[in-house]
């Protein structure tokens, strides 16, 4: 699961380049126009989908319904975001602090910053902790909802929530603080907005 | 007849004849140039083999199955094609490669297809019916692209000419190639072509080749695993070069205090030399 995000950051940095500014691109009519390249959807079966998400099968990729009441079709759920996940699976991964803590960190960070020394692309490397206490991980995962601590290639998708699925402007202000996020594409400070609603343009 | 030699050449022995422009490796060459489907640069290379004086067909070129392997490989990814090798000792025998082509190459070939010059969209259309009912139909009705399309034209600048969206999608899934080979693909198309040609799997083209882990190899190369509610295998493997490296760091340690101690002892015997100033 690692090395599938490890690779997928590569295809993702790159989205990011193109997308940074509107290109000029020859359209099939044989028109030059100004374009931005955005991502609209990642199209996957529902193991494909697992593993984008480092999840386990037993939950909605989509809201927050809990595994008891998935058989339910017309019940209607709060809408997950990649963002909260993001900032979650961070918090546990650097800081120790499990979702819903206020306090001190409850646990040692579980994971540091490197460099894979091979591809020399950033990469989360286990501390001793992680090594010494293996329910540590296993219980960590199981307090943030079955998610893996992995570094998500999607998260750094410009424009795009991996879970809603839909154009977001900006980005979570936790990716900003993380010395390998490239600096240009985050924005702290602002609110994600969905493509429901449309009145932070106006 | 047709199947006799040209005016020219009948009654001559073959061997009297104009010679030959190329030689027979050269022709070789030449031909797999233009007649099959390997690829150009390949056909350069072995057409440089042949043009070569020390060229001796007798001679092997590769000398064991390995090396001829490297060589494919190397000859044979296409142009463009970049490979990162996520492969570490832990992993054991087993190909971690990871090939990956530019976006933006993709996208342009997409949108260089003729097929496409009126089923492309380039800007968000309002669709409504009699009654005033918004329709939301093709894929520039929706609210997607709405909302897409008015975050180019204020991203985009303001300028006359409006700024389009070409919409990424992005898949990924694990088939079999020649029957026997899985691959696990990462596809890449774009929105803004005609619904019809969206659902076309030629349409859809492969940027990346994810690689497989093989759980069996990485268990021959010993890597430790514990239980079966531990942590991904990856994190075990660069964990365990976590460990190597706090290791040599403790060998750093144990090196600076034999140093150390080296030097106490050379300043002991220093001292007991007051005659030499230099060490003091």
């Amino acid at each position: 699961m690692e090395l599938t995000h490890l690779g997928v950051a590569v295809i993702m940095d790159d989205y990011n380049e193109i997308g940074k500014t509107p290109i000029r691109l020859r359209f099939p009519d044989g028109i030059y126009r100004k374009a931005y390249v955005m991502m609209a959807g990642w199209i996957a079966d529902q193991q494909e989908q697992d593993k984008m998400g480092a999840e386990t099968s037993q939950r909605c990729k989509q809201c927050k319904c809990p595994k008891d009441r998935l058989h339910e079709p017309h019940t209607v759920w709060e809408r997950r975001k990649g963002r909260d996940v993001e900032r979650a699976v961070r918090r546990a991964a650097f800081e120790g602090r499990l979702p819903g803590e206020r306090g001190l960190p409850s646990m040692p960070p579980l994971f540091k910053l490197g460099t894979d020394p091979k591809s020399k692309r950033p990469r989360w490397m286990p501390t001793a902790a992680c090594l010494q206490n293996q329910t540590l991980y296993e219980k960590t995962r199981k307090a943030l909802g079955g998610v893996h601590l992995v570094e998500n290639a999607l998260w750094r998708a410009r424009h795009y929530d991996y879970l809603m699925q839909v154009h977001v402007e900006g980005q979570s202000s936790y990716q900003s603080k993380s010395a390998h996020s490239e600096s240009p594409l985050s924005r702290p400070g602002r609110t994600p907005c969905t493509a429901m609603s449309t009145e932070s343009l106006s | 007849m047709s199947g006799d030699p040209p005016e020219e050449f009948q009654g001559l022995h073959w061997h009297d004849r104009e010679t030959c422009p190329f030689s027979r490796e050269e022709g070789e060459a030449f031909f797999t140039y233009t007649e099959s489907d390997m690829s150009r640069r390949a056909g350069d290379n072995m057409l440089q083999w042949a043009c070569n004086v020390a060229y001796k067909p007798g001679r092997l070129r590769f000398r064991n199955v390995r090396s001829l392997s490297l060589a494919v490989r190397r000859h044979y990814v296409p142009e463009g094609v970049k490979g990162i090798n996520f492969h570490e000792p832990l992993d054991g025998h087993q190909n971690l490669m990871f090939y990956h082509r530019d976006l933006l190459p993709l996208i342009k070939r997409l949108l260089s297809r003729p097929t496409f010059a009126n089923n492309t969209y380039t800007r968000f259309r309002l669709v409504r019916d009699r009654e005033g009912i918004r329709i939301i139909g093709a894929f520039n009705t929706g609210d997607w692209y709405e909302f897409a399309h008015v975050v180019a034209q204020k991203k985009g600048g303001g300028g006359p000419s409006p700024v389009t969206v070409v919409p990424l999608l992005c898949s990924t899934d694990a088939t079999v190639a020649r029957k026997n080979m899985p691959v696990y693909v990462f596809l890449v198309s774009i929105g803004c072509l005609g619904d019809r040609h969206r659902s076309e799997p030629g349409n859809w083209l492969m940027v990346a080749c994810l690689p497989h882990y093989n759980d069996q190899a990485a268990k021959n190369a010993h890597r430790p695993d514990r239980g079966p509610l531990s942590i991904p295998r990856r994190k075990v493997r660069s964990a365990r070069a976590f460990e190597l490296m706090r290791s040599s760091v403790t060998l750093m340690h144990v090196y600076k205090g034999f140093a150390q101690s080296m030097h106490q002892v050379c300043s002991r015997f220093d001292h007991g030399s007051p005659g030499d100033a230099r060490w003091s």
